[in-house]
């Protein structure tokens, strides 16, 4: 069985550059010579958060005074209480979510699809590829390269992007509440197919076999 | 603070623990491998910019907010979230809790979905560092190009079912 972690192993020969992202679920593959950037980077931006902290914390007690400044402390224990344990079960999903996945059984399953099925299934299979660009971009190469056209590339990758599950669970769900998370998902589950078709519409005629 | 959203994160992780454990193939120690480096990597930040939040919902005022992006203002907030998400040069920590903040300021949920959804598609920091090499021009420029109503789409879709 392959998961998304051999298959992402197999596709690095097509996708080689960058292999961070924003969400941190393609960082297993170490690239060694770039470890030390990484981490200053990411020491800049434990800065830069913190420092937005202190500025925002003394724009407060400029503006708003002691009483103020109390205020936000309370907004932030309560939001703390609140996202914390959340984000943490959120992230014990996403890294289940991440080993149970089968990419490979799920592409097959798109190759035998004909019309709108292929459509829903692309939909699908994008909504729940866990990881960043590196993993969904080495997929989309496989998609077009075995002959799936831009109508099908677009609309895994789009729904990637704005139906990922993973991010539903650990952004969505924590911070704006299952509520809100429904509601983007139900105004927008059928968005990623439209620009599917959309896509094969407009440049349909240039055929796509590889992303570059 | 036991909550719906909460009581289906556990249910959901109890089902896919069973479901790894029953495998026995390790996947439940790959598993807790990972949850440990997404922890490290990401709790420190969402506890900074959680800080950071709190104390901008007391700087910015609410009226500004529920005044242009409230329900009462129409298909304005959508046009306005759609746009700000567009713009945001950060990660989701970034993003979502912006979002957060403007749903407890009083933003419309039409411009929160528009916000997030054109954030999630249209990242610009993701654009430039990773999808430019990852994807090259011409696909992202074609993925750009029937993506760009997306967002404002669902968040009218949203503003009239919510």
């Amino acid at each position: 069985m392959k998961s998304l972690r051999l298959l992402h192993i197999e596709c690095e020969n097509t996708v080689t550059k960058q292999q961070q992202t924003d969400e941190g679920f393609d960082k297993d593959p170490p690239v060694t010579g770039k470890k030390k950037s990484r981490f200053k980077k990411r020491h800049i931006e434990m800065i830069a958060y913190a420092a937005f902290g202190v500025a925002g914390g003394g724009y407060c007690y400029y503006l708003k005074g002691a009483e103020g400044f109390s205020m936000a402390i309370d907004v932030q224990v309560e939001m703390m209480a609140g996202m914390l344990p959340r984000i943490t079960l959120a992230f014990g999903i996403a890294a289940l979510l991440w080993v149970l996945l089968d990419a490979e059984k799920l592409k097959e399953l798109i190759q035998k699809q004909r019309g709108v099925m292929q459509l829903v299934y692309a939909t699908i299979l994008g909504a729940i590829t866990p990881g960043g660009p590196t993993s969904s971009f080495s997929i989309l190469n496989l998609f077009l390269a075995s002959g799936l056209g831009y109508v099908i590339g677009i609309t895994y990758i789009t729904a990637w992007s704005m139906l990922g599950v993973q991010r539903i669970l650990i952004w969505d769900m924590p911070l704006l509440g299952i509520d809100q998370a429904s509601l983007r998902f139900l105004a927008g589950f059928w968005l990623p197919s439209l620009a599917g078709l959309l896509a094969g519409w407009l440049f349909g005629k240039q055929q796509a076999t590889s992303l570059k | 603070m036991i909550s719906p959203s909460l009581l289906f994160l556990v249910a959901l992780l109890f089902v896919m623990g069973y479901i790894a454990g029953r495998r026995g193939d390790g996947s439940i120690q790959r598993a807790w491998v990972r949850f440990k480096k997404q922890v490290a990597e990401f709790l420190p930040r969402m506890v900074l910019v959680i800080i950071g939040t709190g104390f901008l919902l007391q700087i910015i005022p609410s009226e500004l907010i529920s005044e242009n992006l409230g329900r009462g203002a129409g298909l304005k907030p959508i046009l306005i979230g759609g746009l700000a998400g567009m713009l945001v040069p950060a990660g989701p920590a970034v993003a979502f809790t912006t979002a957060a903040t403007l749903a407890g300021a009083g933003a419309s949920e039409g411009a929160l979905v528009a916000f997030i959804t054109a954030w999630c598609i249209f990242a610009i920091h993701r654009i430039l560092i990773y999808e430019t090499s990852l994807a090259g021009p011409k696909f992202l420029l074609i993925r750009c190009t029937v993506a760009l109503p997306i967002p404002f789409i669902a968040g009218t879709v949203a503003h009239y079912l919510s």
